[in-house]
């Protein structure tokens, strides 16, 4: 090669580099596309919970920044209970709000818990957490995680603190002085994590759900739980005996996630509250809308609209008294329950021919089977929700198919934008022969806690 | 939604009012109860004892025989022998009647029970009863006539010295103090009030008289070898 | 070549966020705490004539609600004469919240002693048969007769031969409680009056004697 062609080749090199390598204008022949406007958005899962006909509850406007509303509005508030009285109930509706189907969806008893009423400065030392609206008792060496946004840091807790404290005394986990490892506002969310594990001989009072003597009485004037010596809160006696059911009732199917009859934590279950997918909830003050006139051969029980308040599954007891007569039929079918309805009006009975006298309207009828269910039910108290099913040992909620029927295989259990509603309920059974006045003014307080997952 | 807009929608689903009668009765539920016991109450009687002492004698008490019926012959305040003459005079003893229970009766009476025979009490017909006797050393003699018309009762009652009587006499029952006998057979068989009760402890005093007939000339000699009883009975309830 | 390193970045990306398995996965969460249970309460005051209230609450607090030393109706001070009648008010004041399905009342126990400061006492048994009367009379708030339980009647009580006896022996335990229908309601009161009396025909066995008793009355809602 002549030295001129070296030098035209070395020339075109260089024009090659720079033109790759920083743009240029040597002028040759080109061609060129490009594939403009790529982008990429991440979806979302949120969720709303609404009690009854209430306003909505977000997880998206949470205090806590981290798509974790932990206080959302008191499912049920009773008061002036008695045992024995009909079980109260409220629709919860949990929709899934966001973008995202939820292929996990998990009902479980809240930890002790509270949130910040101080912030916290990163790098501070921190030796207690200020805070409100503690439920819950905080045993001395519980784990306490703080949570705010993307941000969480864990202590332990050097006192017991029971409700209505506001200071949680901490020092670091491990044990040592504790530092902020970042900013937490008021609002962050305080958990006791350890809480609920059914531990140690503290256990009982080591729960979310408390027991609380009565500062105001039922009534106006009445006694109220600080009158009296004989109800000691130790152990949250109540907690252990008031018992709680999560019925199931999307799209008219049931499902007893929880309660006496529930497949989750089966007692001697009650006869067909399994199958139907209703938790046994007792009818009580229902009374009959017309004369039952005997001899005869009864196949339905008219009952005063709106008055059923609890649930009938077929084979169930049912009794009713007027005066000193009872009769005892057997439920031919189920006969479902909702807040505000005024669709059932009869019970359907299996055929009997009796003779005892008229039943004029007014007589009580009485689902005796759920009665008995319920009123020697010792597990599916608020004590045991707390213990059996904290965040570690949730009820899955699997998508109900037919009543009583789950599919624990569906991938997903909440699909976005599906809504899902439950009956929560609370009642105080009354066991035959047993002395309840320990339980006399005590007000017992817990929460519950819904998840989803992507 | 905010936090305190949220938790405006509470439910309150209270069971006021609400009670356990209305699972009617079916079985037997357990629920509250309180209780309360009126203790120590006492429901207690007192007693009623009457002490009977005739003239310085130690008293005789209602109670004494143990009997559930608190009945005591107390003894004769005019005891055997007393030998009489239709002479007119009088024969006084002194009775002190006194209520050693606790309560305070209602009443204060006083009879002369019947008399079946002679000297027994209860049963009988007649208040006064006589029968004929021999005196020790006499001859039988056979009176013919009843003492028991002729011998006359006043019971006066006085002050504790005796020494002043009250203005009303028991017997013969009067508005003032006793004046006049009235025969034996005419005491009163039924009750007899005498006012003024029996409270405790606080004794009333009798002067109890006998008056023998006057003379009656040769008719004197009907009465002789006559043994003549009569019983007082004092009540109080 | 920027826009070619440029798409296999994003390329890269989307193989990250899709790959799962240890990944962090999106959730949320929300809670309905302070949901809360009060019981009410079932106690009631127990007042003899014009006495002081007394609580069922007053008591130890073990068994709870069970107040063994209320007022006696009938006390030691008085000494009673047959066919003279003696009787104690008693109001039973509901304090609770709750309201009581049921009223009943017993005697746990009748006990024949002897009247101190009464000489010779008659040896007889006014809890037993041939003893002292009673009668338990509900009325209104101004004490009249409303209705009569013992010796059960239509409204008046009269007395009746041995009915302290009878009493004690049917009405001896809460079990077998002489039931006083329901009620009283929260804030009601319920009104009686408790009479006793010793025969007109009663023996002098009875005399210095005396019967000693309790007088218990239990509420349920």
């Amino acid at each position: 090669m002549t030295e001129l062609k070296k030098l035209l080749l070395g020339l075109m090199l260089l024009g090659a580099v720079t033109y790759f390598g920083g743009g240029g204008t040597w002028a040759s022949f080109s061609a060129e596309t490009s594939n403009g406007g790529n982008g990429i958005s991440s979806g979302t899962l949120t969720m709303s919970d609404q009690i009854n006909t209430g306003g909505l509850c977000l997880t998206t406007n949470a205090a806590s920044a981290n798509n974790v509303n932990p206080a959302c509005g008191a499912a049920l508030t009773l008061t002036n209970v008695a045992p024995g009285i009909a079980a109260s109930t409220a629709k919860i509706t949990i929709q899934n709000t966001g973008s995202i189907d939820a292929s996990k969806f998990a009902v479980w008893a809240s930890s002790t818990n509270a949130t910040l009423n101080a912030a916290i400065t990163s790098g501070n030392s921190v030796t207690s957490l200020t805070v409100s609206g503690l439920e819950g008792t905080v045993a001395s060496g519980d784990t306490i995680v703080l949570s705010y946004g993307a941000n969480t840091q864990t202590f332990l807790a050097t006192a017991v603190a029971t409700p209505p404290a506001t200071t949680i005394s901490v020092q670091a986990s491990p044990p040592g002085p504790a530092t902020a490892n970042a900013n937490y506002p008021i609002g962050a969310t305080v958990t006791d994590t350890t809480s609920d594990t059914n531990s140690g001989s503290t256990a009982a009072n080591n729960t979310d759900c408390y027991d609380r003597q009565t500062t105001s009485p039922g009534t106006v004037g009445a006694t109220k739980g600080t009158d009296l010596n004989f109800n000691p809160i130790l152990g949250n006696p109540f907690c252990a005996r008031a018992l709680l059911f999560v019925q199931e009732t999307t799209g008219g199917l049931n499902y007893c996630w929880y309660g006496s009859g529930s497949p989750i934590d089966p007692i001697a279950p009650a006869v067909g509250e399994a199958v139907s997918g209703l938790c046994a909830i007792p009818i009580i003050g229902v009374t009959t809308s017309g004369v039952l006139t005997f001899p005869g051969n009864i196949t339905s029980i008219p009952i005063t609209p709106t008055t059923l308040n609890g649930s009938v599954s077929a084979g169930d007891q049912i009794v009713v008294t007027s005066g000193a007569h009872t009769e005892t039929f057997t439920a031919g079918a189920a006969a479902n329950f909702l807040i505000g309805s005024t669709g059932v009006t009869s019970i359907p009975v299996t055929s009997q021919a009796v003779t005892t006298p008229t039943f004029p309207a007014g007589s009580t009828v009485v689902d005796l089977t759920a009665a008995n269910a319920m009123n020697s039910d010792t597990t599916s108290t608020l004590a045991n929700f707390d213990t059996a099913h904290h965040s570690t040992g949730p009820i899955q909620l699997p998508p109900v198919t037919a009543s009583g029927t789950a599919n624990a295989t569906a991938s997903v259990q909440l699909a976005h934008n599906a809504s899902r509603t439950f009956l929560v309920g609370l009642y105080m059974p009354a066991p035959s022969g047993i002395n309840q006045n320990f339980l006399q003014g005590l007000v017992s307080t817990f929460g519950i806690t819904w998840h989803i997952d992507q | 939604m905010s936090r305190t807009k949220t938790k405006r929608y509470l439910v309150l689903l209270a069971a006021v009012g609400l009670v356990a009668a209305a699972l009617g009765g079916t079985g037997t539920f357990a629920s509250f109860n309180a209780e309360v016991t009126n203790h120590g109450n006492t429901f207690q009687t007192g007693s009623l004892v009457l002490s009977n002492t005739i003239g310085t004698a130690s008293a005789c008490f209602s109670s004494d025989v143990g009997n559930t019926n608190n009945v005591n012959n107390c003894g004769a305040i005019f005891g055997l022998p007393v030998d009489w003459q239709p002479d007119g005079t009088t024969l006084t003893k002194r009775l002190t009647l006194e209520n050693t229970g606790s309560l305070t009766p209602t009443a204060l009476t006083w009879f002369a029970p019947l008399l079946t025979t002679a000297g027994a009490t209860s049963g009988g017909t007649l208040v006064c009863n006589f029968e004929h006797y021999t005196p020790a050393g006499s001859h039988p003699y056979v009176g013919t006539g009843n003492p028991c018309t002729a011998l006359g009762l006043q019971i006066q009652e006085y002050n504790a010295a005796f020494t002043v009587p009250t203005p009303s006499c028991v017997w013969p029952a009067g508005a003032s103090a006793c004046s006049s006998f009235a025969s034996l057979s005419t005491l009163p068989n039924a009750p007899a009030t005498i006012s003024g009760g029996l409270a405790p402890a606080t004794p009333r005093y009798f002067e109890i008289t006998i008056q023998y007939p006057t003379s009656a000339g040769a008719a004197d000699n009907a009465y002789q070898a006559e043994r003549t009883y009569f019983d007082l009975t004092w009540h109080i309830e | 070549m920027k826009k070619v390193l440029a798409s296999l970045l994003v390329l890269g990306g989307l193989s990250f966020l899709t790959a799962g398995g240890t990944f962090a996965l999106l959730n949320s969460e929300e809670s309905n705490p302070g949901a809360s249970i009060a019981s009410g309460t079932l106690t009631f005051s127990n007042v003899v004539n014009a006495g002081t209230a007394c609580f069922s609450y007053g008591g130890p607090a073990s068994p709870g609600n069970v107040n063994n030393t209320c007022q006696a109706l009938f006390v030691a001070t008085t000494q009673n004469y047959p066919n003279v009648q003696a009787t104690a008010q008693v109001k039973i004041a509901n304090n609770g919240s709750l309201d009581a399905s049921d009223l009943s009342v017993y005697m746990p126990s009748c006990t024949n002693t002897v009247t101190p400061g009464a000489p010779t006492p008659g040896g007889g048994n006014p809890c037993a048969a041939g003893g002292a009367q009673l009668y338990l009379q509900e009325t209104d708030s101004s004490f009249a007769a409303t209705k009569c339980w013992f010796p059960a009647g239509p409204t008046t009580c009269t007395f009746a031969a041995n009915a302290l006896s009878v009493f004690a022996t049917n009405f001896a335990t809460s079990a077998g409680a002489l039931d006083l229908g329901s009620g009283p309601a929260h804030a009601q009161t319920r009104y009686f009056v408790v009479g006793m009396e010793l025969p007109s025909t009663a023996s002098n066995t009875l005399q210095g004697q005396a019967a000693q008793f309790g007088l218990t009355w239990h509420l349920t809602n």
